[in-house]
């Protein structure tokens, strides 16, 4: 099991817990198969994360880009300045985890080392 | 001699006081006798701020599928609380206008501060809080006590900043040790000055250390991340050169997962340029 963002939900998987809206109501029971049409209600609904069947292990940072194609000192720079604005933070909490991965993706993005 | 963030505040004669357009749609929303006529009315008597409200209204930030074309119209659309707090927003920013840009980058200011504004409200929506506006305009207010501090005590800010360098520690953390408080007490105070609501006071006096409000500590630690969110995604500056610590319990009281993040930058992304021209065009 792994709980995934709704962004890479595929149609065709398990849903292994309950999917809720905000005030906590049901959206999608468990053992619910994913299909295009459900996963476009969740969305909708804002639900940003779920747990199904598939056995991925979203690494915490780096997930949505090729870190391997971009020149290793180019990264370095990138990755030393974000240190250095995020050390007083606890880089293991899952909040900084997303935020990291999100400012890193930025910052590659607008030094042109990476495409949208 | 200041003692505290009380002090400082009370001694202040070069921030004007609140426009007098805000207490009046106040006083109107907690008559039972008005109605959206009456507050429309209020805000019609100033035509520079019925064009902003009406351009606010027309923005990204609402996008509602028709044009809002009358001040009635963007009251019963948008709620009166929601636009009473988006007339303090729309206002208090020019309070701080004469404020020397030698002392304070104000233009990188009100950036950190505006993006501040739409991630808390972003961050409420997502939370489905009934006035998000509210957020917005607290998101804006959170760091003003920096600004009394930079211009009522430019040596002791310095001293402040020299202090942070050299114990590598943030700029929060240096204003205690140099001040004896920091700037959030220094902005609540003010707030309280204006006769703010207590909430409002309490969530800006907080927005470091949510847990240890009473009362509206879900308030303040909506503010507090998004602060930090600001501070690692560089929008602006208000005097913090990193980003401040994230306290746990704050984030779970948020009760979001960390997945809506990428979303909500987003939709900030998308917002940020409108908003930051609706609110900054002659102010800057």
């Amino acid at each position: 099991m792994s709980v995934i963002r709704v962004s890479h939900v595929k149609a065709g998987q398990i849903i292994l817990s309950d999917v809720k809206d905000r005030s906590g109501r049901v959206l999608l029971p468990a053992g619910s198969e994913l299909t295009h049409e459900n996963i476009k209600i969740i969305k909708s609904w804002g639900v940003a994360e779920a747990d199904v069947d598939a056995d991925l292990h979203e690494p915490a940072t780096r997930s949505d880009f090729q870190l391997a194609d971009i020149d290793s000192k180019q990264l370095e720079h990138v990755e030393i300045v974000l240190a250095k604005r995020f050390r007083f933070l606890n880089k293991n909490h899952p909040f900084t985890e997303e935020l990291y991965r999100l400012c890193l993706r930025r910052e590659l993005l607008s030094a042109g080392l990476i495409d949208d | 001699m200041i003692n505290n963030a009380r002090d400082l505040v009370k001694n202040l004669d070069s921030i004007a006081s609140l426009p007098s357009v805000f207490t009046r749609i106040d006083k109107l929303i907690n008559d039972s006798g008005s109605n959206l006529v009456d507050i429309a009315n209020v805000i019609s008597e100033d035509p520079g701020l019925s064009i902003r409200l009406l351009k606010i209204a027309n923005s990204a930030m609402f996008n509602f599928s028709a044009e809002i074309d009358s001040i009635t119209r963007a009251v019963a659309v948008i709620g009166t609380r929601q636009l009473r707090d988006l007339v303090l927003a729309t206002q208090v920013i020019s309070l701080f206008k004469h404020i020397d840009s030698s002392i304070v980058d104000m233009h990188s200011f009100w950036k950190h501060s505006i993006a501040t504004g739409i991630l808390a409200r972003l961050l409420a929506s997502y939370r489905r809080e009934s006035n998000i506006e509210y957020y917005y305009l607290l998101g804006l207010l959170h760091d003003i006590g920096r600004l009394v501090m930079f211009v009522e005590q430019p040596a002791l800010t310095a001293k402040a900043i020299s202090h942070r360098i050299d114990n590598n520690i943030t700029l929060h953390d240096a204003e205690l040790s140099i001040f004896g408080f920091d700037h959030s007490a220094v902005g609540s105070e003010l707030m309280h000055s204006w006769d703010l609501s207590r909430p409002m006071c309490e969530a800006v006096c907080y927005h470091h250390r949510p847990s240890l409000s009473l009362n509206y500590s879900k308030d303040a630690a909506i503010i507090h991340v998004a602060d930090i969110m600001v501070n690692a995604l560089n929008f602006g500056c208000s005097g913090e050169s990193d980003i401040p610590p994230l306290e746990d319990a704050a984030w779970k009281m948020l009760d979001l997962s960390p997945y809506v993040l990428t979303e909500v930058v987003d939709h900030l992304d998308k917002q940020y340029n409108e908003v930051i021209n609706l609110f900054l065009d002659d102010e800057s």
